[in-house]
Order: structure tokens, then sequence, then C-alpha cells
């Protein structure tokens, strides 16, 4: 076989698996604008802190669909958290909805389920709701039927238009409230030779339906990729009406009016490390900054010139990046930036890429000094936390796309050694998610600056008073490497379960809120500014909740409804300083407090909160 | 203190708008006009879009210009470079009179500066459609799996399904599918994957497969009901029911080194073995992990062999190791990294003393592929070495064998070709490669040339016809087929362009095959041509078309 050949079964196979492919590069392309992130914490799968597995194992579950019942032929894949990662192990649903998957080497995996109609697994919910699971883990896996968008698209005369791309963007989630920052991306679907076209799949919510324009992976000849997409029902983006879609309902007659305007293009260059050459291959991607909305990603090929044009761009800000993936697992990428359109094209713009940064460092688990309240000393491994780096910036939306490429970016081992790479230079704090629920984040120590740090000792567990602030904000420059951060883990910690009811008098049942938060908040004075003491949850629809990883001490409970405007990534609200005190003011007012010793659970604790309705918008 | 802030906000504004000034792609906008009709029957196809796309970069999606039909059905391509282009059509629900089942071939044209080129015309029909529904044999709906549309001619199955469309192949959460823009012919259509075929499919393995069925619920492809699609017509309900899905299975294994110990980071993959020593479907799989693990996902029912994906870096090979899936999981396999030979040396420059086109060296890179003798399973593996700015090369990891060396790219770039590759003084065609050797000195001579061939080719009797394609292609007399100068496809008007070759002897040679209808060659025709660098050189070739070529019909 010539090399010729090669490249032509190459491009058969990626016509062939070209859907899948799709799927595959779409969540990519949702992960490449964000950095992972294990903080925010949800009633979790498993109620007790069992063993740290050290042998290989399995990780079971059940699929079943939103009402309840089991759900067959599934396709279910597991994947590792972090280290190597390699394809997913998968398996298949049985006819009650059980699947094993068996020999999984000890380490923390997430767990996805698949089936045809159904809306699509929540991958970046997982990420940050640190949804990962444990090896001899039981995970039951809820997919809900998902709602179809029909409808046709039409030019100006009213003719239909055929084979044109069409697609539905969530811009609210079930509740109403808006997705920002969404880092959105949507799956094309065509219209037929009667200009009808057909989504399927979606989770619930309220949808942005466009057709035309320059679709990101797009396979096949695209006749509108250099028009704007025209919005439903006939409008540009800022003025598109919203479709709302609930699981398993059609909403048909989403007809569109085609405008047929033309867009401009953003054109440029890739320019390698060194002497300005490509390696590898680099994926060149445009995000719409006010709606985080990826709308466009192009490919620069090292044997092609390295220059690349995107088409079918209307007027308005965008950020462009380039990330360059390497077989080592150095990415490089440019420094993400702006673009304004505006009535012309974009031309000669240069993206340099550069080597990433990374941080480094070591996770110390203390030994168990209450043996009495916490039991005695089990072997322990840290192979089963996960260390995480997240981006702290203060913008609401997450402007500022992180090329971060999922896959071999963090690596672990038993010690505790950790290493996150591909992080683009700004302000970073380091989250764990910890193997047990009783465990916490005690202290994060970071290597004294230079000249004193010069080869960089880690400081051996130091004790908490010494160690002020107690999760410093690391400020990654371009291309740093920081090495020599320990974070310490105490296996001495407690959780909070329990349930938020009505407060008015008579009432039982939940707070009549669409979404609650709730808080807890150290009381004492000298913990004010300490981020790591703080704890922040989302209440489920039944009201119950589950504080886990919590540090032993005296807190504030408080609830609060969740903002209409958060982001998809909610920022912790003690990582802001002003937030921070002003959460910290109101929890004082509420005083509701509660005491957590070592290795306490609280299981049935009951929190009383009524806020009035807001009123309609 | 506000306005202070806007005015800052505004200048900030502005700056970057500065910045990214428009400074007017003039690297894309020629001068040249390309003008043409589309009609449908005798009446004209109105709001037809037309594109046009570089002939050497026909897989990338830009265009390079772009128009729409007025009501006479007349487009206009303007500010057209220089070049070879291709002209589609983009009417899914058209097909072109020239089209064949495996979709639209476009129109070639080469074009110069400054130049008009008129009557690149469409005569599109209404394509057919096939609709139907997918169920299992409780009435369920199969939902998001690929039709396969299989034209078929003379009791031969052709796997021909136009690729520019190809989100209509699968079915919707009802189970129904839609293919339309269909070219006149017979076709069955299935679902499903044949398990003899050394299919493969990875990362997915979790869905197991459908065996693959035919309309009217068939797997024996010979009782498949073959549909009649002519121009306009609708064939509905055109229903299969599939049985319930099998599973498939896991290959896994490590690799390892030649003391057994762990190699990471190596990409495994896997072949469906169709014949003795030949892979079908191939499927790149896992990454090996720190203890050298690999698993392979998705494997159907068959016999496999794995290998190691060279990426030309490797430092090593392995003998690939074959494995049949029956009924489980296959374990165990151990794949062994051994150390491959190397092929050193440098890399030189001959036919211009431009330096810019000297320093054009560092983009290249050679690469060495191995012995393809049917004694062995060949597997995709390769040695691939840049070249550094001093010229010199190493070509690592090859396995033992008769190894040749080629440019590396396809097309190489312009201009650059192979002349020989030398020892010692002595050239060197095929290399022998013992186990475990480091061969050095060899010298790689790369030829520069800019001459050109401009060529005419006169049709016997008139114009070319309709389903006709012409290759014209340049080798050197008495030399070996060249293949590092890519041909060039003759356009409507008969002309094409041969570029970047050494100054020589040279044959011009055109291919000519009918591809529509039954598709028949035409004996090919060669004229002598002189080149010299810097220079066009012109060639007029004259073509029968009416001429059989001796071999036959081609039912390729």
């Amino acid at each position: 076989m010539n090399e010729a050949s090669l490249a032509r079964f190459a491009c058969a196979g990626v016509l062939k698996a070209a859907g899948k492919l799709f799927l595959l590069l779409a969540a990519v392309t949702l992960l490449a604008g964000i950095v992972p992130y294990a903080q925010v914490v949800q009633p979790s799968n498993s109620p007790e802190p069992r063993p740290t597995s050290t042998s290989t194992g399995a990780i079971t579950g059940r699929v079943i669909t939103d009402d309840g019942r089991p759900l067959p032929d599934a396709a279910i894949s597991v994947y590792k958290a972090y280290g190597n990662t390699g394809p997913p192990r998968s398996s298949t649903s049985d006819s009650d909805g059980r699947f094993s998957v068996n020999n999984l080497a000890p380490g923390l995996y997430g767990v996805n389920a698949w089936a045809p109609g159904f809306a699509p697994p929540d991958v970046l919910g997982d990420l940050t709701a640190g949804r990962f699971h444990k090896v001899g883990d039981s995970v039951t896996l809820t997919l809900a039927k998902g709602g179809v968008i029909t409808g046709s698209v039409r030019d100006a005369n009213g003719d239909p238009i055929a084979g044109i791309p069409v697609r539905a963007l969530r811009v609210r989630d079930a509740n109403g409230r808006a997705i920002v920052g969404a880092s959105g991306f949507a799956q094309p679907r065509m219209t037929d030779d009667r200009g009808i076209y057909r989504i399927y799949g979606l989770p619930s919510g309220a949808y942005n339906v466009s057709a035309g324009g320059s679709v990101p992976y797009f396979v096949g000849v695209n006749a509108y990729d250099t028009d704007t997409p025209t919005y439903y029902p006939s409008s540009t983006r800022d003025t598109a009406a919203e479709v709302q879609v609930r699981s398993s309902e059609e909403v048909p007659g989403i007809d569109i009016r085609y405008r047929a305007e033309r867009g401009h293009s953003i054109s440029g260059s890739v320019l390698g490390p060194t002497d300005g050459t490509l390696t590898y291959g680099v994926s060149v991607s445009l995000k719409h900054v006010l709606s985080g909305a990826y709308d466009s990603n192009t490919f620069v090929a090292p044997r092609n010139k390295s220059s690349f044009e995107i088409n079918g761009i209307a007027d308005g800000v965008y950020e462009i990046a380039a990330i360059q993936g390497a077989p080592s697992g150095n990415s490089m990428a440019a420094a993400p930036q702006r673009v304004t359109v505006r009535g012309a094209d974009v031309t000669g713009l240069q993206l340099r890429l550069a080597p990433l940064g990374s941080i480094a460092g070591r996770s110390l688990l203390e030994p168990i000094q209450n043996k009495e309240a916490c039991g005695a000393e089990r072997p322990s491994t840290l192979i089963e936390t996960l260390i995480s780096a997240r981006r702290d910036e203060k913008t609401k939306t997450d402007v500022s796309t992180s090329p971060f490429l999922f896959g071999g970016a963090i690596t672990q081992n038993e010690q505790g050694d950790f290493q996150i790479r591909n992080l683009v230079s700004g302000n970073y704090r380091l989250t764990a998610s910890l193997t047990s629920d009783l465990w916490y984040l005690r202290s994060m120590v970071l290597p004294s600056p230079p000249p004193a740090g010069q080869g960089a000792t880690p400081p051996k567990s130091a004790t908490a008073k010494t160690a002020p602030p107690a999760s410093p904000l690391i400020a990654l420059k371009p291309g740093e490497n920081l090495a020599g951060v320990t974070l310490n883990v105490s296996q001495e910690g407690a959780i909070v379960r329990g349930r938020v009811i009505d407060a008015r008098e008579g009432t039982e049942g939940p707070p009549p809120s669409a979404s609650l938060k709730l808080f807890l908040v150290p009381t004492e004075r000298e913990r004010a500014e300490d981020v790591l003491r703080y704890s922040e949850v989302p209440v489920a629809s039944d009201g119950s909740f589950a504080l886990i990883n919590l540090a032993p001490g005296r807190y504030w409970v408080l609830a609060r409804p969740t903002p209409d405007e958060e982001p998809r990534i909610p920022r912790p609200t003690a990582w802001d300083s002003e937030a921070r005190a002003k959460l910290r003011r109101d929890a004082e007012l509420a005083n509701d407090a509660i005491e957590l010793k070592p290795c306490q659970r609280v299981n049935d604790y009951v929190k009383r909160f009524y806020v009035a309705a807001p009123a309609a918008k | 203190m506000r306005t202070l802030t806007r005015s800052i906000l505004v200048a900030g504004l502005f700056a970057s708008t500065m910045l990214f000034a428009p400074a007017q792609s003039s690297t894309k906008q020629g001068t040249a006009t390309i003008t043409g009709r589309v009609s449908s029957g005798d009446k004209p196809a109105v709001n037809v879009a037309v594109a046009l796309y570089p002939v050497e970069r026909a897989m990338e999606r830009t265009s390079v210009a772009r128009a729409t039909t007025d009501a006479e059905g007349r487009y206009r391509l303007t500010n057209v470079p220089a070049g070879q282009f291709t002209v589609y059509f983009i009417a899914p629900t058209m097909v072109g009179l020239s089209d064949t089942t495996y979709g639209d071939q476009g129109k070639t044209v080469t074009i110069a500066e400054g130049e008009t080129v008129e009557k690149v015309d469409f005569s599109l029909v209404r394509g057919g459609v096939i609709t139907g529904r997918i169920t299992n044999a409780d009435g369920d709906p199969i939902i998001a799996e690929q039709i396969h549309l299989n034209a078929v001619d003379k009791n031969q199955r052709r796997r021909g399904a136009p690729s520019m469309n190809y989100y209509m192949y699968e079915t919707d959460d009802r189970g129904m599918y839609r293919l339309y823009g269909i070219a006149s012919g017979k076709y069955t259509v299935s679902i499903g994957e044949a398990k003899e075929e050394g299919s493969i499919r990875f990362g997915f393995g979790g869905r197991g497969y459908y065996t693959r069925t035919f309309y009217p619920g068939v797997t024996d492809e010979s009782k498949a009901t073959a549909l009649e699609v002519t121009e306009g017509s609708e064939a509905s309900n055109v229903d299969i029911t599939v049985g319930r899905k099998a599973k498939s299975y896991a290959a896994s294994g490590r690799v390892v080194d030649e003391n057994g110990q762990p190699v990471p980071n190596l990409r495994v993959g896997a072949g469906g073995i169709v014949r003795e020593n030949q892979l079908g479907g191939l499927g790149s799989g896992s990454m090996s992990d720190a203890q050298g693990q690999f698993r392979l996902e998705g494997l159907l029912p068959g016999r496999y062999a794995a290998f190691i994906w060279s990426d030309g870096t490797t430092n090593g090979y392995t003998d690939p190791i074959k494995f049949e899936i029956a009924d489980g999981d296959v374990s165990g396999l151990e794949l062994k990294l051994r150390k491959g030979s190397s092929i050193s040396g440098v890399v030189v420059i001959e036919g211009t003393s431009d330096r810019s086109v000297l320093s054009t060296l560092t983009q290249l890179s050679l690469y060495a592929y191995g012995d393809r003798s049917p004694e062995r399973l060949a597997t995709p593996s390769f040695g691939n070495a840049k070249v550094s700015s001093d010229g010199r090369f190493i070509i690592s990891g090859l396995e033992p064998g008769k190894v040749q060396i080629s440019l590396s790219g396809y097309p190489p770039p312009k201009g650059f070709s192979l002349a020989r590759v030398e020892r010692d003084g002595v050239p060197q065609k095929e290399i022998e490669v013992p186990a475990g050797a480091q061969l050095t000195g060899f010298r790689v001579v790369i030829q520069y040339g800019s001459g050109s061939v401009r060529g005419f080719v006169k049709i016997e009797g008139d114009a070319i016809p309709e389903g006709m394609r012409i290759m014209a292609s340049i080798h050197p007399v008495g030399g070996a087929a060249d293949r590092s100068t890519r041909p060039s496809m003759v356009d409507s008007r008969g002309r094409f362009l041969l570029e970047g070759i050494p100054p020589g002897e040279y044959e011009v040679k055109l291919d000519a095959i009918f591809i529509a209808g039954s598709p028949r060659r035409i004996p090919p025709v060669i004229q002598r041509v002189s080149v010299a660098n810097g220079v066009e050189s012109e060639v007029t070739l004259t073509l029968d078309p009416n001429v059989r070529s001796p071999e036959g019909s081609n039912n390729e």
C-alpha cells in the first residue's frame, strides 16, 4: 500500500465514521472551552466510604428512562477520569437495563450511557459535578427521551431548500434559566428534498434554531457555508425566537424563511513555535463571545500551507483559538484572540502556537488521629482522587477560551503525585474530587517563590496555622511549569445530608422555589478568607441535598435561590472576595449554625427556608 | 469620567479593528471569469448554487468563488485566479447528466489570468427518491442507523452511494429515512453490517450491530429486491425489519519490547483479514497504557490482525498478530516491538540555485515503504523523516526487507521530484535492509523543476462527449512512470496544465474513460514534448472518442 491509497482509505474511514466522529469531536470541542473542575458536589451514588480498591474490579449499574423503566440496548462507555485515557471501555445494557464493565484497574472513571433518540448525557455536567466513579461502584444512569423540533426551510420565494444544515442550540435549561457561556455546539441535520428537517434527541429547554452558515465538523458539501445562519423564524442571532421543547415532545412547524445573507470571512495563518512550521494538525475554532456558541472550526493540516479561512461570519465579536494536539500529550495553543467583524472580511490573523503550562505537585494523605470516631488506619491510595485545575476569572461568561485538550492532560499515581498539563496562562484554583466523602482538602501550599524556591523542594505537610491563605490563587504565566504544590488531605472530614423544607407554618414539602443552593460558611473569623472552608451544593427538586468532604468545625447553614443567569459551569460564590463577604454577612444574619466533629455523618439535617417566588418576568 | 471611559473603550475597539483591517485578500482574488448555464430539461435551473474549488485541494471545503444561477439559469464566477479548478453545481435534489452512481464529478476548468471561460454548462434532471422505515420485529423504530444504498449493475454489487449528502443516510427517531437526488439506475437498500467483509468498528462497540438486511427483509444479497430509480421517481415504503442487535467483542493484550518490558503510548490498530495476507477495513484502536496494555473494541466475529500504527516516528516495528473473534472477547495478545533498522544520509536539491527554493528543504520529508510481497501480511506502517536544514535525514524504525524511498506528501510539493537515491555513487532502486542495521551514507537527489506544459486536446468530431473524463500525465522518455508530477484533468475546452516539471524530454499521455453509462476506456494517446525550466511548452493531442480500447469494456 502506498501513501496515496493510505490517504484514500483514511478519508473513506472518516466518511464512514463521520457521524460518530462528529459526536466525539463535539465532545472534544465542548471540553476545549473549559478546564476540568471538580468542586460542586452532587448527592453521591456511594453513600458510605469503602476501602480503597487496589485490585481490578467492575463498575456495574443500570440504565433507566426518566419514567423509571429499564432501558435495554443502551451503549455504555466507561472512561478514565485522568491519565492515559485511551478509548472508553464499552458495554451494552441488557433487557433489564443492567450493565457491567469488568477488569477495570483502580482509578476514577466517568460512566456514560447513550441510546438513540434519548437526550445525550451532559458531559460537561459530569466534569463539573465531579461525577466520577470508583471500581466497585454501582451507578444508576437516567436517560430522558429527547424532544423533537421539526419544520421546513424555504427561500424568499417560498420554495423549499434541500440539503441545508439546520442546528438547534440549547440556550435555556428545563427551568428556563439561561445557559450562559455554554460553549454550545449543536449537531446539524440536513433538510430533505422537500426542505423538511427533523432534529431529535433534544434535552428539555429552549433552543435557537438556525439554518445555513459554516458548520463545525460538517461532512460533505454545504452550499450555504458562506452565508450567515438564518435563525427561526427569519432573523439574526440577536432577534432569534426561542423554541421550547420538553422531553419526548414534538414541536412541529418551526419553519425558517432563509435570508441568504452573505457573511464575512476570517482568515490568517497558524505559526509553529520556532520556525513557524507545523508538526501536527491544528484545530482552529471560532466562538461567538456573547452567546458562547462555537460557530465554526477548521483544521489546518501540517502538510498544507498553514493558512486557514472561516466563512459565513455575521458581524459581531468573536474569539478565535488554535490548538495543536501531539502524541506526547503536550499540546500547544495560540492565545485566544478577540476578533471583531464589522462589515468586512478579517484577514491576516496570525495565530502563533506556544507551549502550554502545567501545575504539578503531590497530595499528602494525613494519618488518622481520631481513631475513636474515624476508625483504624486502612491501607489507602490516592489513585481514586482527582486533582484538577480550574481557571478562575471574574467574567460572567467565561469568554477566555481555555484550549484544554481532554485526555492525557492529568496524570496521577498511587503516591499522590499529580501533574496537570496543557494549561493556558491565567489564574487557577486547584480542586480535589476525593475518594471518600469523609475526606477533605485541608490546605494547599504553593512552593515558595524564587529565588528561595530554586529547585523547589515541596514543603512537608504544613500545619493549617502556617498556611495562609489555604487555597491561594495560582497565577500561571504562559508556558510556565509550576511544580511543588502540596495538597494536604485529611481523612477526618464530615458529611451533612438532609432536606430543605418550606419555612412557613404548617408546611412540610420543599420550598416553592425553582432552584436553590445550600451554603456552608465557616463561623470562625480567622477562617473567613479560607476558601476551602466554604461549601455549596445545589438542592434537588425534592429538597434533598448532600454536603460532603467538609472540614470539621462550626458553620452557618444558608439557603439561597440560584441566580437566574448562572453560568453553566458556576463559579463557586466563595471564590470572589466580595461575594464571599456578602455570603458571610447573609449567613451571619440568618444565624443557623451547625458544629461538625471529625468523621461525623449528619444524615437528617433539616433546613427551613422560604423566599417569596420571584415576580414573573 | 464616564466620557473618558467610553472614549478609551471606543479607542480600544478602533485599535482592534485597525489591527485586523481588511487588507483585500489579494492572494485568492484573480481576474479570470467562468460563465455557464444550468438547465433542467429545456428549462433553466434557477437559483442553483455553483461553486469553484481548486483541483488540488478538493477535500477542503473553502471555495474560490460562488455564484447562483439567475432566471435564465446563467451563472458567472468572477475574480477567479489562474489555475486548475473544478466547477460543481450544488443542487442536492438534482443529478447531472454526467454524474455516476458515485456522485457528482464536477467539471474541470484550466484558466489563465484575465481569461474568460464560457459555456461550462450543466444539464440536470431531478434525481429519484427512496424512502422507508426501519423497525425491529416489535415494530420499534431503529434510530440513528446508517442506510446503505447499493448501485447494482448486471448482478454485480457496487457500493456506490454519493457521499456529498452524508446525513440523509441516517434513520431518524421514527426509524424513517429519505434518500434523494439519486441518479437513474438500479439499487438495493440495506442496513447493518456484513460479517464476512472484514469490517471493523471501533469505539462504539457497545452498541453492537445489526446483521446486514436488504429490502424487503432478506440477509441474502441475491434475494434483495432491486429498485428501479428514474428521473423524479419516488419509491416509498421501502421498509426493512431487522433482527435483534448482535454483540460485538473486544481484543486486548500488551505491547512489550524485546526484553519483555511494557511499551506505552503506541497506537495499536487492527484490520479485518479479507483474504490470506490481505487486510480489509482498518481501524486505529487504542494507545498502549503505562503497562503496555491495549484494547480493541467493537469487533464483529471474524479474523483480524493487530499491529502498531506507525506514524513514521515509532522507533521500531512489530510483526502483526492474527486472531479470531468467534463469540467472545480475546485477551492476552502480545505485540513485540522490535528494534527497527535505519537509513540515513543527506538530501540535495538539483536543478536550481534559487535560494528561496533551496530553503524549502526543511519542508520536505522522505517516506520509506517496505516490501509488499503477498507472502506476508502487510500492515500500514512506514518510515517517515523530516529533512534538517543542512539536508541530513534519518528514517528509523524500519522492518527488515526491501525498502523504497520516496518524497512524502500526496502529491509532493509542487516542482519537487525524487530523481534518484545513491549510495557511494551507485544508484539504489530498492534498498535491502537487514534486521537491526544502521545503513548510512545515502544521498537522496531531489530535482526541482519549474517547467510547465500547457496542453490542448482536439476531439475527433466535436467537443468532449458528456460523461467522458480525460487525464493528462507526463513521464520522462525512457524513464519509469514519475509519480511525483501530478496529473492534470483535461477541462471541458480540452485544456490542461502540467506544472513543476524538471527540464528534459517527456511524453505526455492522455487517458480517457467514459464513466457514465457503461464505462469503457479509449486507447491512450501519447505525444513527445521538451521541457525547460521557467518555460511553458505547448502540446496538442488528438483523441478519437469512438475508438475502443483493445481491452474492451471495463466494468471498474
